[in-house]
């Protein structure tokens, strides 16, 4: 992360161009989720995708990068899947009688902060971005409940045609205990 | 109902393999406050194939239902499914595997840890799969128990009313429906029921009435054989 704070701003026109089609990509992915089109989103992920969501912990100070976030393949997080299990979600839903999302939740996904830390081979050639931004996403359900969950998430796209793979997405969800009563969305 | 359990690659439907399935559930509450419900397997019952869609699991869990059987004898037969330790201890016995301690904070307020449990012994393997099936199952964003939450506070809502306050909760199901020690140790039931949570409630309630410890640790067991 510090490296990435260090980058100097001297880009070039084709930098700006892949950042803008990046953020496109991020905010088509975001409404593919809004409108319930599960099965598109789907198609966004790459066969290997790795969607993880550590659990946070409240530690003493000097501890926090050794102890704060669990550890993706180690412990219990909140996810840590593929995209077999998110296809298990999604078939979930759909089957209307998933009672966590049944009616289905009013969602509204929103992305900002967007920062390219990582293209590789080259911003002329871009076959893997990484690309962190923050999250907000509102969740209203029924009558009365709604959640609100914010946090920074890291994504690693894969060139795919004239689009991108998500092939790896790692969430930090601002929260130690879980204040909504689940997580029956999809992130 | 979609698979989601560990052999669902396989073509098997539902949340976990079937491995109780030849067997008959029995609901068994003792004298301490405990209950359980298990399956008493019959007597020639062999290893069911489980966790199919990843064969190395699949295999060490064979191996250890062989090794149960040779160490535990006709003991072997109880598989355990889902049971709760007085007063606030809960287990799930197989699929997933782990501790559930409830920790009461006011009437309508309960703070849940869970503890997942694999064997230190067991393959990397076998560990990593049955610690992504218990994130999958369990928990908030498990698929299994998302809904749980769901129920609970609305359960709990719905008792906060007026009229459902008015009224006593019904805990009538199979009432006298057990045997005593037949054909295991226990008020044993063979049809689901309500005996366990009301075995619990007349033993918490002899907490709350300060009786003796021969009371409590059901020495005997006379003062509920005479409340029943």
């Amino acid at each position: 992360m510090s490296a990435a704070l260090e980058k100097p701003v001297t880009h070039g026109l084709a930098w700006f161009a892949l950042k803008q089609e990046i953020e496109d990509f991020l905010y088509m992915e975001a409404d593919l989720l809004d409108q319930r089109d599960f099965r598109g989103w789907l198609d966004l992920l790459a066969d290997d995708l790795v969607y993880f969501m550590p659990i946070r912990r409240n530690v003493k100070f000097g501890q926090h990068a050794e102890k704060e976030n669990t550890r993706q393949g180690e412990g219990i997080s909140w996810f840590d899947e593929d995209k077999w299990t998110l296809g298990k979600r999604v078939e979930q839903i759909l089957t209307g009688v998933h009672y966590a999302e049944e009616p289905l939740s009013r969602v509204t996904h929103m992305v900002s902060n967007i920062r390219l830390l990582e293209v590789a081979p080259s911003v002329d050639d871009p076959a893997e971005v990484t690309v962190s931004c923050r999250f907000l996403v509102y969740q209203n359900r029924v009558e009365y409940e709604s959640n609100t969950f914010i946090g920074r998430r890291t994504d690693t796209l894969r060139r795919h045609g004239d689009s991108w793979l998500i092939a790896r997405r790692e969430l930090l969800l601002e929260q130690n205990v879980l204040l909504a009563k689940n997580l029956s969305i999809l992130f | 109902m979609i698979g989601i359990g560990p052999s669902a690659q396989a073509g098997q439907s539902g949340r976990r393999d079937n491995e109780y399935n030849k067997g008959q559930h029995v609901w068994v509450s003792f004298p301490q406050g405990h209950g359980v419900h298990s399956v008493w397997m019959p007597e020639e019952f062999q290893y069911q194939p489980s966790y199919m869609q990843y064969p190395v699991v699949d295999e060490y869990f064979r191996h250890c239902f062989e090794e149960r059987k040779r160490r535990l004898g006709d003991k072997a037969r109880i598989m355990p499914f889902t049971g709760n330790l007085f007063p606030n201890t809960s287990y799930h016995g197989r699929q997933p595997r782990g501790l559930c301690v409830w920790h009461p904070h006011s009437p309508t307020e309960t703070e849940a840890w869970r503890f997942f449990l694999v064997d230190a012994d067991a393959p990397a393997e076998v560990k990593d799969v049955l610690r992504r099936f218990y994130m999958r199952y369990s928990g908030p964003a498990g698929m299994t128990e998302q809904d749980d939450m769901e129920n609970w506070l609305y359960a709990t809502s719905a008792s906060s009313g007026t009229i459902a306050r008015r009224y006593p909760f019904n805990y009538q199901q199979s009432m006298g429906a057990y045997k005593r020690n037949d054909p295991l140790p226990g008020d044993v039931s063979v049809q689901i029921t309500e005996q366990n949570a009301r075995n619990y409630y007349d033993v918490y309630a002899r907490y709350l009435k300060g009786d003796g410890w021969d009371s409590l640790l059901g020495h005997g067991d006379v003062v509920r054989q005479a409340a029943e």
